[in-house]
């Protein structure tokens, strides 16, 4: 088991570099020029080819590509990501400002699809086969089937102006306060409600698979009631795969986020990263996805050695 | 990901016996069998709409621009005016042969890759393509389509390449996994132990019995690729204009949305619908080939 | 003259440029007080420290922290301002600035000759600054004459100096103890200007809030706060005005400004500095033709698409600057829409119509590459695609992503494409959009292969040279109206209309003034 965590532990290397190793040749090599971005094109700047030239070479744009990228490698081991193209300031200051408001974001979003998925799925294992089980399982699969930005700007129709209950967009702040929570409800609901889908179905036939594991049974025949059937014995049971889910559903709503932040103008990495893209400030985009994917793969094998932990069954090989 | 292993049969019986879990679980489901129905219709729709309801969906007219819904224009004009309805159904044409290519492309290649790694488990061949699918595992969702988008530029082609790649992480991982535990059953080893050649192994028994859970994938996938399209749409790397894809519509909707809302409605629903209707056959699929749904079904 | 009269006079002419370019100033005294203004902003600004890279977007929002030495009125006519007035030597070589005596930074420190030297000497210091080589061309030395008058000596003649430096946001004096600590990457960290607001906090991709100098020479503003809240989806700005929870939007969707009217907010609208515009690459492919770029002009019902997709809200251009303003000439010929006469131009060019409705020339279609950027003109773009079918011209139509649009259609990998053009002042903007070897040059000219258009080319090239050095504003509008006569006579672009800024505030919003993109908040006050 040790050698085996070992092991993994040191795979997250591979995979991390080989992430970032490939966003930078894709990104670099894709058409566009971030030198774009100090000639913005509806506006009379000097613009000469030597001034060009100059602006290449002050933000080293101007190197061998693969200088730039042995350059950027040994950065990242010095805690240097290289400076935004378009902010001008470090990228891993850049990233430390929005990497709590997408966690935080993250983390809200996560409460609600468990508890929406989780109360649902419950419901639906034990009222299976009712009408009350089919209504659920339907609005589960909406919650997968909805363009999110859609539902973000429906949400913030009818939430945000139609019943002005929350503010429709924007970022108040820490999610621990109330002025705070108020502004991420919204996009994080948006977020939510598709994980909550997943989790809904997951968690039903996790349910239904331990309703039928002969300790519960024994539980049913020994004349327990149902209550303490479903809550004491079935649920905790049914409970652990569903937390290995978890961390797969906090990637996914990361992802999620890429959009939901662009839409409610949340101040988080996705929205570092969308407009990174398309500005092509290489730094910020090979930032982005290096603690994007750092942060999934911890997640993955978190999640794999939850799994291997709570079912003996999964031998490591 | 799901480790579940078919019952290892003989490949007609085996293929037999898929059908009718297949049937049996669809017709028990009325919501997978309504589904089912839908999306019959909305091929025939893609098919046969454009030529029923003829009209140039690039057809401007300004002078009509955002009129809702009336006898002329059923499902009202758009902010050039052109006809919404005939864009829904040329859009059909493109949104599924976007979502279905999307899919196709990724389960190929993730099938090919699989299967690859799977029978050669521990070569030089499968440690490194299962880094490199470790490597594209590291985006989650959508991240990945929209860095392959924004590479390669916005157009229908490039979107479905996007898509594609988008699918072949999980979709080798699945094979892999289905290969690997099929290798040391007793019909494998039977086989190699009276000489059948490699690819005959794979393709008579390995695709056979990966079958169901690479068709669960690809149907959910189709779902996957639709909404990831508009996704793309909406960050402005998807299906580039005036090419009617629903998720483009969708996308550029958003800015009518207080003057023309229904503008929205009609591709928003039209892609709703469909991913809807292709996960829950998708799911019922699922069940059909999951044999823990066997348990849940005798309870 | 002594400096009290200087200074009446200025005062005078102060206050008519107030009344003339607002018409909602009210009297500052019995206005409500206080309160905070949220303004909806279209795009994250990246930048508060204007002598860094810095568009409209960053300017809109960071100009309250500062005051510029010179300020261009609606009409682009340079005012005082920091400078309460100046003198040009007879060979205008030499700019004299007298500067007010009454202004501190915010950080209390004093403005004055010094202060506005070291401004302008970091901007020759800093390779960052924007717009630094023309700078540093231009200027040769700025000396401290006394304590408020400063004289700059050139070291090249540049008839547009006034315009295109002194009253450049890059030289708005910051304070001199902040110089120091300043570079790009600094650019959103806050500092101390002269400006009716002091910077509060940024907040990366969220906000950008600013407070009430009290010490304002102009005055106290009447609004406590400002907050510039970074919303790049425009239909949230029509959420966010009809939830009352925003109170500024200046980046409108167009089509609900009826409704946003109705629902009771003021809608305003101020020329811009600027011009939509399809260019046409003259070097390459189809659009090398001269017939064919004449009849693509033709062919383009630029009217149509005002009345409809911008519901009025553009004026059509005669030749990039709109009537009006100190550039307009009415010299330059313009061009109409005829599409008959495009096909027939097509006809005699030997561009046959074929039965699918597109023309073609020795069985080659007629398909030019039609390149847009994203965002809104790429659905004008749509419009124009559609209007060239109907004369048999099919565009192989693209929407590039984000960043790629800026160096392709710098490349020239395009035939046509549908951009938006903008400026400071009129006089950069023209000789910028006509300029054959600017970067942003608008038709690839420079690269063609004809030798008539190479000659185009110089006398282009002629032309601003000799309007650099016209000092004389009528003489020079003139000189320039030749240049855009030449794009005329060749087709070697089409300017298609000026649009407006348009800018929804909530009722309860007044006293703003607004012109040249600029939302000018200084004596807004917000009265419930």
């Amino acid at each position: 088991m040790s050698t085996y965590l070992i092991k993994r532990l040191l795979m997250v290397f591979p995979t991390v570099f080989g992430a970032v190793t490939l966003v930078f040749f894709a990104i670099h090599l894709a058409p566009g020029d971030p030198i774009a971005l100090y000639i913005p094109p509806d506006f009379p700047v000097d613009a000469s080819p030597e001034r060009i030239a100059e602006l290449r070479a002050r933000v080293g744009l101007d190197r061998p590509l693969h200088v730039q990228y042995v350059s950027f490698i040994a950065g990242i081991f010095q805690g240097d990501l290289g400076t935004s193209l378009h902010h001008r300031n470090p990228v891993a200051v850049g990233l430390l400002e929005r990497l709590p408001a997408t966690l935080e974001l993250g983390i809200l979003s996560l409460a609600i699809a468990v508890v929406l998925g989780v109360t649902v799925g419950i419901v639906s294992a034990i009222r299976r086969g009712t009408w009350l089980d089919n209504v659920a399982m339907t609005l589960a699969l909406f919650g997968v089937s909805i363009p999110n930005f859609w539902l973000g700007m429906l949400l913030m129709q009818l939430v945000g102006l139609h019943w002005p209950i929350l503010p429709p967009s924007g970022f108040g702040g820490s999610i621990f306060t109330a002025e705070g929570l108020r502004f991420a409800l919204l996009p994080a609901i948006t977020i939510g409600i598709s994980g909550a889908g997943g989790l809904a179905r997951y968690t039903r036939s996790s349910m239904l698979d331990v309703l039928n594991e002969d300790y519960v049974r024994t539980a049913r025949s020994k004349g327990l009631s149902e209550r303490i059937v479903v809550y004491k014995h079935a649920l905790r049971n049914a409970l652990i795969p569903i937390i290995t889910l978890l961390g797969l559903s906090f990637g996914s709503m990361l992802s999620g986020a890429v959009i939901v932040e662009t839409v409610f103008g949340w101040p988080g990495l996705g929205r570092y990263l969308v407009t990174g893209i398309s500005n092509r400030d290489f730094p910020v985009v090979q930032g982005v996805v290096l603690v994007i994917a750092v942060g999934f793969v911890l997640a993955n094998l978190i999640t794999d050695l939850i799994y291997g932990f709570v079912d003996p069954r999964i031998r490591y090989e | 990901m799901s480790e579940s292993v078919s019952p290892a049969t003989g490949g007609d019986a085996l293929r037999q016996s898929l059908q009718y879990r297949f049937w049996r679980e669809i017709r028990g489901n009325r919501m997978a069998f309504a589904s089912a129905i839908y999306l019959v219709l909305i091929v025939l729709v893609a098919i046969f709409g454009p030529i029923v309801y003829d009209v140039d969906p690039r057809l401007q007219t300004l002078a009509n621009r955002l009129q809702p819904p009336s006898w002329e224009h059923p499902f009202g004009t758009d902010q050039f005016g052109r006809d919404v309805l005939s864009r829904i159904l040329h859009g059909a044409r493109i949104s599924l042969f976007v979502g279905f290519a999307g899919a196709v492309g990724g389960v190929v290649f993730g099938t090919i890759i699989g299967l690859a790694t799977g029978f050669w488990a521990g070569s030089w061949f499968d440690h490194l393509a299962m880094r490199i699918v470790d490597v594209m595992y590291a985006f989650p969702g959508i991240l990945l389509a929209i860095l392959i988008a924004a590479v390669l530029g916005p157009s229908l082609f490039n979107v479905i390449v996007a898509l594609s790649i988008w699918g072949i992480p999980t979709l080798s991982r699945i094979v892999r996994g289905v290969v690997l535990s099929l290798r040391e059953q007793e019909f494998i080893i039977a086989s190699h132990s009276i000489g059948a050649g490699s690819a005959r192994i794979m393709f008579r028994h390995l695709v056979v019995n990966a079958v169901g859970p690479i068709i669960v994938y690809a149907t959910l996938s189709v779902a996957g690729s639709i909404l990831t399209a508009a996704g793309l749409g909406f960050l402005g790397i998807g299906v580039p204009p005036p090419t009617p894809e629903w998720g483009a519509m969708l996308s550029d909707a958003r800015n009518a949305i207080f003057r023309a809302p229904y503008l929205s409605y009609f591709p928003g629903a039209a892609i709703f619908l469909t991913v809807l209707a292709v996960n829950f056959v998708g799911d019922a699929l699922r069940d059909a080939f999951d044999p823990r749904s066997e348990v849940r079904r005798m309870t | 003259m002594n400096r009290s009269t200087l200074a009446r006079i200025t005062l005078a002419a102060l206050t008519a440029l107030a009344l003339t370019v607002s018409g909602t100033v009210a009297a500052q005294q019995d206005v409500p007080q206080g309160g905070t203004l949220t303004v909806a902003w279209p795009e994250a600004v990246n930048n508060i420290d204007l002598a860094y890279i810095a568009g409209w977007v960053a300017f809109g929002a960071a100009h309250h922290l500062t005051d510029p030495l010179i300020q261009l009125d609606a009409e682009g006519q340079p005012q005082p301002w920091l400078a309460e007035s100046w003198e040009v030597s007879d060979d205008a070589m030499v700019y004299t600035l007298f500067l007010r005596d009454d202004v501190t930074f915010h950080d209390g420190a004093r403005f004055d000759a010094e202060a506005v030297r070291a401004n302008i000497q970091r901007t020759l210091d800093d390779p960052d600054a924007m717009q630094h080589a023309r700078f540093t061309e231009t200027i040769g030395s700025v000396d401290v004459v006394d304590d408020f008058t400063v004289q700059i000596t050139l070291q090249e003649l540049d008839a547009s100096f006034l315009f295109d430096v002194l009253a450049h946001w890059q030289v708005r004096p910051i304070s001199p103890n902040d110089i120091p600590n300043r570079s790009a990457a600094t650019m959103t960290q806050g500092y101390a200007g002269t400006g009716p607001f002091k910077f509060e906090s940024f907040v990366a991709d969220d906000s950008f809030t600013l407070v009430k100098n009290e010490d304002y020479w102009r005055g106290a503003p009447n609004i406590d706060r400002v907050v510039f809240r970074f919303l790049p989806e425009l239909s949230v700005h029509t959420v966010e005005l009809l939830a009352g929870s925003v109170d500024v939007s200046t980046s409108l969707i167009i089509d609900d400004i009826a409704l946003l009217e109705s629902r009771g907010l003021e809608i305003i609208t101020a020329p811009a500095v600027g011009v939509n515009m399809l260019t046409m690459n003259v070097a390459r492919g189809f659009t090398a033709e001269l017939a064919v770029r004449q009849a693509i002009r033709h062919a383009v019902n630029r009217q149509e698409i005002v009345d409809s997709v911008l519901s009025g809200f553009g004026e059509l251009s005669r030749a990039g600057v709109p009537e009006g303003t100190v550039l307009y000439s009415e010299h330059v010929s313009t061009v109409d829409y005829d599409p008959e006469l495009a096909g027939r131009i097509l006809d005699e060019a030997g561009w046959v119509m074929g039965a699918d409705g597109v023309r073609s020339r020795d069985g080659v279609a007629l398909r030019p590459h039609f390149l847009n950027p994203p965002g809104g003109h790429a659905a004008n773009a749509e419009i124009v695609q559609e209007q060239l079918r109907l004369v048999g011209i099919d565009t192989r139509f693209e929407v590039a992503e984000g960043g790629t649009y800026g160096p392709r259609w710098r490349e020239g990998d395009y035939e046509l494409s549908m951009t938006a053009q903008g400026g400071t002042n009129w006089g950069s903007f023209i000789g910028g959009s006509v300029h054959p070897d600017d970067f942003w040059t608008v038709n690839q000219i420079r690269f063609s292969e004809d030798p008539e258009l190479l000659a185009v080319a110089d006398e282009l090239r002629e032309i601003i040279g000799e309007a650099r050095s016209t000092v004389d504003l009528d003489e020079r509008r003139e000189t320039w109206a030749r240049g855009q006569q030449l794009f005329q006579d060749y087709a070697l672009a089409y300017w298609l209309w000026h649009a407006p800024t348009v800018t929804a505030l909530q009722p309860w919003v007044q006293g703003y003034d607004f012109y040249n993109r600029t939302l000018f908040l200084h004596d807004a006050y917000i009265d419930r």
